[in-house]
């Protein structure tokens, strides 16, 4: 027993050493050891399997599909993960882990593990999830697009550029989700700027603390704090006060609403 | 800060009434929730939502703030220059 105290005290005094004492290099410039990336990447992949497990995937491959695809990608995906001949941009080529080559990816993983990549992303990679920002469908014709990378030389990639297409817009719900809306307020980075109770990050004090954000009089010390002049705010601060430093993050008016009411339970 | 007083500015704080809009740490009756809390004021990257906060612009803010942003709800309380400094002074304790 006494053995054992011993063990988990020398455990802990490691542990310590190596993440308070800033012995851990965090740099992007400094790779994974072998066993840790081994560790880092089956976690990964074992993870996105369990989950794709319960989802059920809709007819892919057909021409429209495969071309929206097309477009999507090369809005979105292109700048970070390359394509046939095309290399990622600058900024994505000092990422680590690096961004995978999507041509391996199409014939490795399936079309639900793909998707629920897209949909969701992968924290500490740099993969961002598209769930508040893309439809399903729209996923899922990237999904399909992605399939058909492998078959595709530079030159057909270049030849087939379809031009571009806007991602569609989701559809506001019935009744705005206070649950939800607090998801979705890690998705717009609003952490980076605000101290917001309930949501784990940065917190940092950019902008004022949202705490008891429900029960202030002002928005941004101008709106009278209403429901539809939150979602206002929310949506396009510039609107409201152009010279305001606070950016309009694209957030659709269901998640503006959702937002809304998350903030409003902050009282 | 700016060679204020912090003390004198926290209670200048209470006399001008910035606790009915503000929380203000530190001083007691300073729990309004009208405009944000004044916690860790001194830490924040902008006033009013757009003016870089230093010592000399949150005192400008504080005796004009209608200058930087005419659509503010914050009124002109006529605080005086050497008041501003005196507040700031303290504000600028609330990190």
């Amino acid at each position: 027993m006494r053995l054992l105290a011993a063990l988990v005290v020398l455990t802990l005094a490691a542990a310590a050493t190596v993440f308070y004492a800033g012995v851990y290099d965090v740099s992007a410039t400094d790779e994974h050891l072998a066993p840790t990336y081994w560790l880092l990447d089956t976690a990964m992949r074992r993870s996105v399997q369990q989950r794709a497990e319960q989802i059920s995937v809709p007819d892919l491959g057909q021409p429209g599909q495969v071309r929206r695809g097309n477009a999507l990608y090369r809005q979105h995906c292109v700048q970070c993960h390359g394509a046939p001949g095309v290399a990622p941009e600058r900024f994505a080529l000092g990422m680590t882990p690096a961004p995978a080559n999507l041509a391996y990816t199409g014939r490795a993983w399936s079309p639900a593990e793909v998707f629920w990549v897209v949909k969701e992303g992968l924290k500490m990679t740099g993969m961002p999830a598209w769930k508040y920002r893309m439809v399903d469908e729209d996923i899922w014709a990237i999904v399909s697009f992605v399939r058909e990378l492998p078959k595709l030389s530079p030159e057909e990639y270049r030849a087939k550029s379809p031009g571009r297409e806007a991602a569609a817009e989701p559809p506001v719900s019935a009744a705005p989700d206070a649950e939800r809306g607090k998801r979705a307020i890690s998705q717009y980075t609003c952490v980076t700027c605000h101290a917001i109770p309930g949501i784990v990050g940065a917190n940092a004090p950019v902008g004022p603390p949202l705490k008891r954000i429900g029960t202030r009089g002002f928005i941004a010390g101008i709106l009278p704090n209403t429901p539809d002049n939150m979602v206002r705010w929310i949506r396009h601060p510039q609107a409201v006060n152009p010279k305001s430093a606070m950016p309009d993050l694209g957030v659709t008016e269901r998640d503006a609403r959702d937002i809304a009411a998350y903030l409003s339970t902050l009282r | 800060m700016l060679g204020g007083d912090a003390e004198h500015g926290r209670l200048l704080l209470r006399q001008f009434g910035c606790g009915a809009c503000h929380r203000i740490a530190g001083v007691a009756d300073a729990q309004g929730n009208v405009g944000p809390p004044l916690d860790g004021v001194a830490q924040r990257v902008y006033l009013g939502g757009m003016l870089p906060n230093s010592p000399e612009n949150m005192a400008r803010w504080i005796r004009a703030p209608k200058t930087f942003d005419p659509q503010t709800a914050m009124p002109t309380l006529g605080v005086g220059e050497e008041h501003a400094r005196d507040m700031v002074a303290y504000l600028y304790t609330l990190r």
